[in-house]
């Protein structure tokens, strides 16, 4: 703003008839401006940009925070690269609006208006003609930024696909490469691409359309301001170097203009960024915060298990659990059976409060889970899912996942019981090896026992088992179920098994069918109900083909021997 | 690996300007004939801003004159005066818009389509890489690779970097201006120069560190949310939330301190720009003036020479500024190139199967080891499995099974002198690798299943299958009932990984999916382990009528599932241990046990 100013200054002292030494002041002046400008720019660009990059931190990690809260069901329907591309990119779209832009602008304002106050004085004539000029850009800029918003919009859901398809597509390289995958895949993600590039494109042109117009009117409007201005000298209202001032000052007036219509671009394609970010941010929680009189249990425990009618569907019309109503006293061991898709794992899911049943109750120690603390709850109940996940960690750190307080003799007991140690002596860096995602390769069976071994190194009062053992072969089996016997005496334990090998030792048994309990007894009772469905289940693993005779003449083992396979344990203790 | 072992990895600025030029001519260079048109559109936008200046000084003299002479004398040269004075700027301005247009448009264009171009270039690569790449990667990295640094690369590409290229061209273009106004002052503008190279050089090599080290950051971040969101369920069920949240930060935090010290470096080198450039203005008007006051410049000459100068800095300026976004996009290039480079699967002499495949597989002397020169994960492995035949493997986890099945579609491949696969008699290393797995196919232990519909699942490797081929499979792993009463039946949507579907439901989609294929060896590894007994064994029986006459492999832990094989072969740490056939083997087992 200065400099223009200081600039006419000098000339016009130039221009007059006096000595050099006048021509000093000015210069120190200038020389002065032009430091203070530098100081002043770079000393916005380090301060903007730093604000930005604090944005962005404060925004993901809000984000990131507000993901650990959302209800697992939302993740159900969620990709996790739709997901990934909201934390990274959609954010980075808003930085570009918060990345100095908006404040520079804001400045450009500011700027603008003084220039724009000191031409309004040189006369009505150049007032109205500035009037003019802004109405027009005024209606450009009405016309435009809507239909940039709606395109950046389309753009950003077209990422979404893209980010999915990458996510799992790379997730499952070995399903694509094993069905010869690849040709489809490429035309797919072409396909993908293009269909992201027409809203890309078109929000670009419009961006480019809308600057170049706004650029043209600051152009024509400096262009208009010199010619009334020099009308005005001529009519002897202003002086020639009024008129240098004035142009150079119109020159600092429309500038911004196009700023300001570049940074309405941005606007326009972080709001469509953040609409998206705010699905996140404003979304229902997954579980509305306990009660307040809810108290923090502190101790372990008991581990009295209630379902109270509980109810379940994910989609209205297709119930999961119907009318499910069972307790399991604390210390004793309950196995579920059942076929495929009867509902046992949501019967684990719903004691996670990973969903709410959607009627009925379920309690913990005779307090409802929903209203103990969900941390509480989590702590108290250990889970070894079906499908194994090892982290990207060191094995070390992935077994004392969740328990972080662990030191290395608990992390090398809970090895040991489950037959992880030897496999992490014989890793390169012991227990130090970096597994998971891009780390040491793991069986599938070797990541079972890591999670087993996540589970005893927690040591929690309640555990959940959902067929947690069944990539072990079948003498690694019997050697973890040793160990897990040990663990969960005396623990409230849920077993989810499709194989009747791992339900023998439990207390009691029910049988699941179409998200009812069919039936619900001992081993020995349920057996004896020849019509029932454990029945059928267990003729069928073990009736035919019939176990080679050897094995029935065995002299009774004792539980705990692991040299027999499953079945032959199996019929020792039925015939005991 | 691309993404850990930077020190392998030549970061030079000499070897990203080699991969920028290797980019360039693998993707840009189509387009070279427009980015010219652009440039010179663009360079033709900036020449018409030139006379600017120039008609305004001129203008001003002129503007002087007319004050002068008495109002009312001189008609005619008011309307010339004006016509020079609006009329000509006007002109130039318009004319300037309509090229910057068509430039900006263009150059939209071409960074679009090269986008688009790259980030398919850079899947198919994906395609191509051996499962070996997959293995020692991390989901997250290369979706970074393919989104945030090909956006870096979209950023720079636009308009700007034309715009800065076409202000570079025509700063060189007024020197040439400034010397006809005033040589001697021109000459002294020029000492700004080496000033502004020597600003550049301080902080260039910083700068392209930090850029380096925050694209780096950016993609561990996306490892991490890769990593963590698809386990979702095991960080609730461990209470790990904050835990989490804490290493999630921690990686916030690292990346925000290099994102800092990024916008401080480049907020001290643009500080330096805008001080030589502003302080050399500042000299140079003042001399100005004293040469107007000399007598050796008009007024007018002065405003144009002032403004030149303005033309001839503010690239500069402007250039060094623009340096932390060049360097982020060179450190973007670098991290596609990486990726780029990677060498491929050879294709060797690929050789298509023939139809009729008799399916006769024959193992000799196999190893294999991960990585090379690491410990061998299977040893000594020999076997044939004449055609139609069941074989059943057995062993301890981490045997060395599922490595063994994923050899024979060459899901890896054997190195040299790894021994050899034959199918049919030929070298599976022969066979081109699309032919030889629409004909040995694997279903998987992790019976992963993709975002769509329950068809397109299950018609995976076989898109073209007809409505009753599904409807045969669903019925012999026993889902049809299930899906007949799902509202949207086959065209109901799974979730990703499957999520809406249970464990068994997923392995047997997974299943069905392999055996819609029908293909002469189909190779099952330990796929149906969620399943109950009594499902598992009808679905057992179930697969083999599906496709007579078909030579099958099949990992499990469960000894009942294996009675069926025709021979039986024990894996114990990569080798085989014992074999034979079920009943003799699974006869002795107990004994053999017991002892």
């Amino acid at each position: 703003m200065a400099g223009p100013v200081l600039v006419e200054r000098l000339l016009r002292v130039a221009n007059q008839d006096q000595g050099y030494a006048t021509l000093l002041a000015p210069s120190l002046l200038l020389l002065a401006a032009a430091a203070m400008q530098a100081v002043a720019a770079a000393a916005n660009g380090w301060l903007l940009g730093s604000i930005s990059v604090d944005v962005v931190r404060d925004l993901r990690r809000k984000l990131y925070e507000r993901l650990q809260q959302m209800p697992v069901a939302w993740f159900d329907r969620t990709p996790t690269g739709a997901i990934m591309t909201r934390l990274m990119d959609d954010v980075a779209v808003v930085q570009a609006l918060a990345s100095g832009q908006a404040l520079t602008t804001l400045l450009d304002v500011l700027t603008a208006l003084a220039a724009a106050t000191w031409i309004i004085s040189c006369g009505w004539r150049l007032a109205c003609l500035l009037a003019a000029i802004v109405g027009f850009y005024l209606l450009i800029f009405r016309a435009y930024v809507r239909r940039i918003h709606a395109g950046a919009l389309e753009v950003r859901r077209q990422l979404d696909h893209v980010f999915a398809q990458l996510k799992q597509k790379i997730d499952g390289m070995h399903v694509v490469r094993a069905n010869s995958g690849e040709a489809a895949e490429v035309a797919e993600f072409s396909q993908q691409l293009r269909a992201l590039h027409q809203p890309r494109l078109q929000v670009n042109r419009l961006g480019v359309a809308f600057s170049s117009l706004s650029t043209a009117v600051g152009g024509i409007g400096a262009a208009c301001v010199f010619a009334v201005g020099a009308n005005e000298v001529l009519a002897g209202r202003l002086t020639i170097g009024e008129l240098i001032a004035a142009s150079a000052l119109a020159g600092l007036l429309f500038a911004p203009v196009t700023r300001l219509s570049e940074l309405a671009s941005t606007y326009q394609q972080a709001a469509a960024s953040f609409a998206r970010l705010s699905e996140i941010l404003d979304c229902p929680l997954a579980t509305p915060p306990a009660k307040a009189n809810a108290e923090s249990a502190a101790s372990a425990a008991l581990g009295c298990i209630e379902f109270e009618d509980v109810q379940f569907r994910y989609e209205a019309d297709r119930p999961v659990l119907e009318d499910v109503s069972l307790r399991i006293e604390p210390g004793t061991r309950l196995a579920v059976v059942g076929p495929t898709g009867s509902g046992k794992t949501t019967l684990t899911n719903l004691l996670l409060r990973f969903y709410e049943p959607t009627a009925g109750r379920i309690l913990l120690d005779g307090q409802e889970l929903a209203d103990a603390p969900l941390a509480d709850l989590r702590r108290q109940i250990g889970i070894v899912p079906q499908e194994p996940v090892v982290f990207r960690r060191t094995l070390a750190e992935n077994i004392c996942y969740g328990t972080p307080g662990a030191g290395p003799a608990e992390i090398e007991a809970a090895s040991r019981a489950a037959l992880v140690h030897e496999l992490a002596m014989s890793l390169p860096d012991g227990y130090d090896t970096l597994v998971g995602e891009g780390g040491h390769p793991l069986s599938q069976g070797e990541r079972q026992r890591i999670t087993l071994a996540r589970l005893f190194c927690k040591n929690p009062s309640v555990v959940v088992l959902d067929e947690a053992t069944s990539s072990l072969d079948p003498a690694c089996e019997s050697l973890v179920q040793q160990a897990l016997d040990r663990l969960l005496s005396g623990r409230t334990t849920l077993v989810i098994a499709h194989r009747l090998a791992t339900v023998l030792g439990a207390d009691r048994i029910i049988v699941m069918d179409q998200g009812r309990i069919v039936q619900s007894g001992s081993h020995a009772e349920l057996l004896a109900q020849q019509t029932g469905l454990y029945r059928r289940l267990y003729d069928c693993q073990f009736g035919s083909p019939a176990p080679p005779p050897s094995e029935v003449v065995q002299p009774l083992p004792s539980a705990e021997s692991p040299a027999l396979p499953p079945a032959a344990l199996e019929l020792g203790l039925v015939s005991g | 690996m691309i993404a850990r072992a930077t020190s392998s990895v030549d970061h030079s600025r000499g070897a990203v300007r080699r991969r920028l030029r290797a980019l360039e001519a693998a993707y840009l260079r189509p387009y070279r004939r427009q980015m010219a048109v652009a440039l010179v559109a663009m360079l033709a936008q900036s020449l018409v801003l030139l006379p600017l200046p120039w008609l305004q000084g001129w203008a001003i003299d002129w503007l002087a004159i007319l004050v002068k002479q008495q109002p009312g004398e001189a008609h005619g040269s008011l309307v010339a005066f004006f016509a020079v004075a609006a009329a000509l700027p006007l002109a130039c301005l318009l004319s300037r818009m309509a090229l910057g247009w068509f430039a900006c448009e263009l150059m939209n264009r071409i960074s679009l389509e090269f986008v688009r171009e790259l980030t398919d270039g850079l899947h198919r690569k994906l395609q191509r890489l051996p499962l070996r790449f997959f293995d020692r990667q991390e989901t997250g990295d290369l979706m970074a690779r393919l989104t945030n640094d090909v956006g870096t690369l979209l950023i720079f590409l636009g308009a700007g970097s034309l715009q800065l290229a076409a202000d570079l061209v025509l700063a060189a273009g007024i020197i040439v201006g400034l010397l006809l106004l005033c040589w001697p002052l021109a000459l002294i503008s020029m000492t700004a120069l080496p000033l502004f190279l020597w600003n550049h050089r301080r902080n260039e090599h910083g700068i392209w560190r930090l850029s380096r080290a925050v694209q780096e950051q950016t993609a561990e971040l996306y490892s991490t949310l890769s990593e963590r969101l698809s386990a979702i369920r095991v960080v609730r069920s461990f209470g790990a939330e904050a835990s989490e949240l804490a290493e999630f930060n921690q990686q916030l935090d690292r990346q925000t301190a290099h994102a800092r010290q990024t916008v401080r470096a480049t907020s001290w080198q643009s500080f330096g720009a805008m001080l030589i450039g502003g302080w050399a203005t500042a000299l140079l008007a003042c001399l100005a003036a004293a040469v107007v006051k000399y007598g050796a410049l008009t007024l007018g000459q002065a405003v144009t020479f002032i403004a030149y100068l303005g033309l001839l800095y503010q690239p500069l300026v402007r250039l060094s500024q623009a340096y932390g976004g060049i360097s982020a996009t060179l450190a973007a290039v670098d991290r596609i190139a990486e990726l780029l480079d990677e060498p491929e699967c050879a294709p060797r002499r690929a050789e298509r199967l023939p139809a009729g495949v008799r399916a006769e597989l024959t193992l000799r002397d196999v190893r294999f080891e991960y990585l090379p020169g690491g410990p061998a994960v299977l040893e000594g492995i020999s076997l044939h499995a004449a055609p139609g035949t069941t074989v059943g493997i057995l062993g301890p986890s981490g045997a060395g099974k599922s490595t063994l099945l994923s050899l024979l579609p060459r899901l890896y491949d054997l190195s040299e002198k790894g021994g050899r696969i034959l199918l049919d008699g030929r070298d599976v290393r022969t066979l081109d690798a699309e032919s030889l797995r629409r004909n040995v196919v694997l279903v998987p232990q992790q019976s992963r299943l993709f975002e769509g519909t329950i068809r397109f699942n299950v018609t995976y490797a076989a898109r073209d299958a007809d409505e009753a081929a599904v409807w045969r499979a669903l019925e012999a792993v026993e889902m049809a009932d299930l899906v007949r009463s799902l509202p949207q039946g086959l065209e109901t949507r799974v979730g990703e990984r499957g999520a809406s579907l249970s464990g068994g439901q997923r392995q047997r989609l997974a299943l069905a999916r392999g055996m819609l294929v029908c293909p002469p060896v189909l190779l099952l590894d330990d796929c149906t382990s969620a399943l109950d007994a009594q499902t598992e064994l009808r679905v057992r029986k179930q697969v083999a009528a599906f496709c007579s006459s078909q030579t099958r492999f099949i990992v499990s832990h469960k000894r009942e599932s294996l009675v069926d094989a025709d021979w039986l072969i024990e894996l114990d740490r990569g080798r085989i241990v014992r074999q034979g056939k079920p009943c003799e083997l699974l006869a002795g087992d107990a004994l053999v046990h017991a002892a």
